[in-house]
This record gives structure tokens, sequence and C-alpha cells, in this order.
């Protein structure tokens, strides 16, 4: 490794480390709620490593439990990762040159990969650091995965209620939403969405509740656009 | 649990994951000056985490209803992460204070 891409690397792991404090103990919970739902070690790590989006894998714990329907999964996808379009746009003349690097960092672009990326001093190479940034980002989310499924029956003994563990960090994730939005709509629609949707049905009610939400925002939306 | 059903499960999220991720490359104009795209972020993500949070306290509680131990424990992480802004620490005591509250009330 030359001396400009040995700088460019460690860098990026300046950049990143805030993230990995967040990833590490994050994708340990997501590997010992994986080993706690029966999963074997390389559906959990498989996980992590080629979808790479943290609320998504959570959620999909119990639909891979349930055995939920193709469709069920395509649409919980979609619409927890919907937030996803809009990332790439600030940063298109940023991305690397060379397509294989362009590709994964794409597909790579998770909200955190996204803020560091983006807030990337103006002055520094971004489009050089955008792939060891994304990459080690992945890392730590994937070697905090293993962790957490190694030591995952151990933990369980350890922690009681440690599926617990998953609602907190919803709990937080819809925090930090709030705050950077402030809508109280969206966490109206969304808490109205879900006592409607268990109320009809008690099979689908995630997916019930995602699609009522999202056919209220997109009537609200459309109200405003013709505003 | 069907382990091959559950990998095609994967790909298809992963699949889903990385197209959404990679639309602006293949529409670049249209999703930049679409107003009822971003009037449509700015509220599906709030609104999406909590039918996330209500959707696992019922998967993650231990017992039928009610759920006071659980929503207890919740303001106690909110309030928590907003005082201190670290997740982890409130996730943490999220965990330990609902252990501790069905050791209180079983």
């Amino acid at each position: 490794m030359d001396a400009t891409r040995k700088t460019l690397w460690s860098r990026a792991f300046k950049l990143t480390l805030p993230v990995g404090m967040g990833y590490i103990p994050t994708g340990f919970a997501f590997g010992v709620l994986g080993t706690e739902a029966g999963f074997p070690l390389s559906l959990t790590i498989g996980m992590s490593c080629f979808i790479f989006a943290g609320a998504l894998q959570f959620a999909a714990i119990p639909l891979l439990v349930s055995g939920a329907g193709v469709v069920t999964m395509a649409v919980t996808t979609l619409l927890i990762n919907l937030r996803h379009v809009l990332y790439a746009l600030p940063l298109l003349d940023y991305l690397p040159h060379r397509r294989a690097s362009r590709g994964y960092v794409i597909a790579a672009l998770t909200d955190e990969n996204f803020s560091v990326l983006s807030s990337t001093p103006a002055d520094a190479p971004r489009a050089d650091l955008a792939l060891p940034v994304s990459f080690i980002n992945h890392g730590y989310w994937i070697a905090g995965t293993a962790v957490g499924a190694l030591a995952g029956q151990q933990a369980m003994q350890w922690v009681p209620h440690i599926a617990f563990a998953l609602p907190c960090l919803f709990t937080i994730l819809a925090i930090e939403q709030y705050l950077a939005k402030r809508s109280w709509f969206a966490i109206g629609t969304g808490l109205v969405a879900f006592v409607v949707a268990r109320a009809f049905s008690s099979k689908f009610v995630l997916i019930g509740a995602l699609l009522i939400g999202l056919v209220v925002l997109c009537i609200k939306a459309i109200s405003q656009e013709k505003e | 649990m069907n382990l091959g059903y559950s990998w095609v499960l994967v790909a298809i999220m992963a699949v889903i994951t990385v197209l959404l991720r990679a639309a602006p490359l293949l529409g670049r104009r249209w999703l930049g000056n679409n107003y009822f795209i971003e009037r449509l972020n700015q509220n599906l993500p709030g609104c999406v985490m909590v039918i996330l949070v209500c959707s696992s306290l019922t998967t993650a509680s231990a017992t039928a209803t009610p759920f006071f131990r659980e929503i207890g424990a919740l303001v106690i992480v909110a309030l928590s992460y907003l005082l201190w802004r670290k997740a982890l620490v409130s996730v943490i005591l999220g965990v330990a204070l609902l252990s501790l509250l069905f050791e209180v009330f079983p």
C-alpha cells in the first residue's frame, strides 16, 4: 500500500470511529437476537454482509422466524428503506470513479455512511474517501454481528429480556427521526396505523400498519403538492 | 424455519435495498426535482420507526398484556437518550430496567 493510500485509509478510519462506536454494539445486539431466534451463524452474518441495513435486519428477525411471504418481505423492505432513495443524490459528484468501487459505495449507503460522506470537509478528497469509509463501517457492522452471534447463547443466559434491546433501539431511531424532521404528524400516523392494523388483523399487523401509514402519507404529500 | 427459503428472503431484501440506494443513478433528474418524493421522505421514516417500535414491543413482550413494564422501561430509554444521546447506554438501561421490573412485579 503506497503512502497516499495509507493516509487515505487512516483518515477514513478516524472519520468512521464514531460510527464504529454505534455499529459494533448494535451489530452485536443483532447477532445475539439472530442466535436467539434460531438463525444459523451463516444466515445472521450473511444478512449483515448482503443487506447492511440495521432497522430492516432487526425487523426481519420475527418475519423470517414466522416464514413471512415474499410480498410481505418485499413491501416491508421497500417501506423501511425508502428513505435511502434520496441519499445518493447529493453524493453523485463525489462517488469513486471506478465502476466496482462506485457500485459498492452505493450498495453500502446506510444512514451512517451517508452522514459521514456528506459531512466530509469540502477540501477532503471525497471521491477517494468514499470507498474506505464505506468499507470500514461495513466491517464494524459485520464484526459486531459475528461476535454477537458467537456469544449469543452465553449472552442470553447472562442477560434475560435481551430481545427488549430491539424496541429500545427502534425508540432511539424514532427519536432521531423526530429530531431530524420535527414531524408530529409522522409519529401520530405511525401510532394510529399500528392500532388500526392490529384491530383488523393479528397476522399481518406490521405490513398492514406500514401500508396504512404509506397511504396516509401519500395523501398528505399529494395535498401539499397541490397547495 | 426453512433455511433455503430464509436465504431467498434475505436475497430479496438485499436486492431491493441496493436498488433503492442506486435509484438516483437511474433517475437522477426525476428524483432530484420530485416534490412528492421529498414530502414523502419528510414523514415516512418517522412513521415507519414508530410502527417498528409498536411491532417489536408486541413481539418482545414476555407477557400477553398489559405492557406497563415494557412501556415504563421505554419511557426511561427515551428520556435517557434525550438527556445523554448515548444509544448503547440507553439500550443497556432499558434491558436492565425491564429485568428489574419483572423481578419487582413478577
